[in-house]
């Protein structure tokens, strides 16, 4: 199986953000319920930002970082905790979407329900166009879903 | 440029470059079937933007939720051809509920004389029909202010 698996720097940088904002926040509350003012200790800060990198790198792996495996038959893919494993014949469509903020997946059609699948392309670092092409050579041969029965009268 | 090379700079145009200030494309199909023609390229899209926040509660109050698309057909036509085309893509946007369309009909080589004449007499105002030649980066489109709009946007040839 072919992996894609790269370190998302936006999306890690973000996540060390968010852990750090929270724990200065934490910091500043219990601070100023202690003391009735928000103290400002560098070896405080140094210890909020050391903090901050191992919990903002667990968050981003447990949100954001992104993993693909995928062969002729089918994929598994990962985005944070989620994890999604499925066969090409399962799909009838791709296209190319546009999630906003300049990022892009690849979106899969499944057969069976209104149901569909994102690929984050931008966060695995591909070439969206590129992988697009590639998906709909591989669902090709399958046909599309029936359409929807008219209710009886 | 070849044909292949204009249809991904003009589906970039679309979803994330120039094309947004227009409307906000969002999905973008290739070889896609509709009754018994193949489009090479369906862009599909609204014109509502999301934004954050203040733009996005701006875009609320103040657009209305056009759905729109953007097709594209790169095979030999005829003016009787184009004329088809045009009320047949008519008769599809009242079946999806779209709004207003753009039809884009690249080509590697001139128009013909008689394409282009059929071209100005269609002026259905929610259809914008360009007909694009990629070896002389020449471009004409029909009278309506939908079809004038869109020679910006696919004037994508760098």
């Amino acid at each position: 199986m072919k992996t894609i698996a790269p370190l998302h720097i936006g999306n890690l940088i973000k996540s060390l953000a968010i852990a750090l904002i929270i724990l200065s926040l934490a910091w500043s509350t219990i601070s100023f319920l202690i003391t009735g003012d928000i103290l400002i200790i560098p070896a405080v800060l140094l210890l909020n930002l050391v903090l901050a990198v191992g919990l903002g790198y667990f968050y981003y792996r447990w949100r954001y970082h992104s993993v693909l495996a995928y062969n002729g038959q089918g994929f598994r893919l990962q985005r944070g905790r989620k994890l999604t494993i499925g066969q090409w014949a399962d799909f009838y469509q791709v296209s190319l979407v546009h999630l906003g903020y300049g990022n892009l997946a690849v979106r899969l059609y499944k057969v069976e329900g209104d149901n569909t699948l994102d690929i984050p392309t931008t966060d695995l670092k591909l070439d969206a166009s590129a992988l697009r092409f590639e998906l709909m050579d591989l669902v090709k041969g399958t046909p599309p879903p029936p359409p929807p029965k008219k209710p009886k009268a | 440029m070849t044909i292949d090379e204009y249809l991904l700079r003009l589906e970039n145009n679309l979803l994330t470059g120039s094309a947004r200030w227009v409307a906000d494309f969002t999905e973008s199909f290739r070889h896609y079937k509709i009754e018994d023609t193949v489009w090479d390229m369906v862009v599909r899209g609204h014109m509502r933007g999301k934004g954050l926040f203040l733009s996005r509660l701006f875009a609320y109050l103040s657009l209305p939720n056009y759905q729109v698309a953007c097709f594209v057909y790169t095979r030999e036509l005829g003016d009787s051809d184009l004329r088809r085309m045009a009320r047949h893509l008519l008769g599809y946007m009242k079946g999806e509920e779209l709004d207003w369309c753009w039809l884009v009909l690249p080509r590697e080589g001139p128009f013909s004389s008689r394409l282009q004449v059929a071209l100005e007499k269609i002026d259905y105002r929610e259809l914008g029909i360009a007909l694009v030649n990629i070896s002389s980066r020449e471009i004409f489109t029909n009278p309506s202010y939908v079809g004038r709009r869109l020679r910006d946007h696919v004037k994508c040839f760098r």
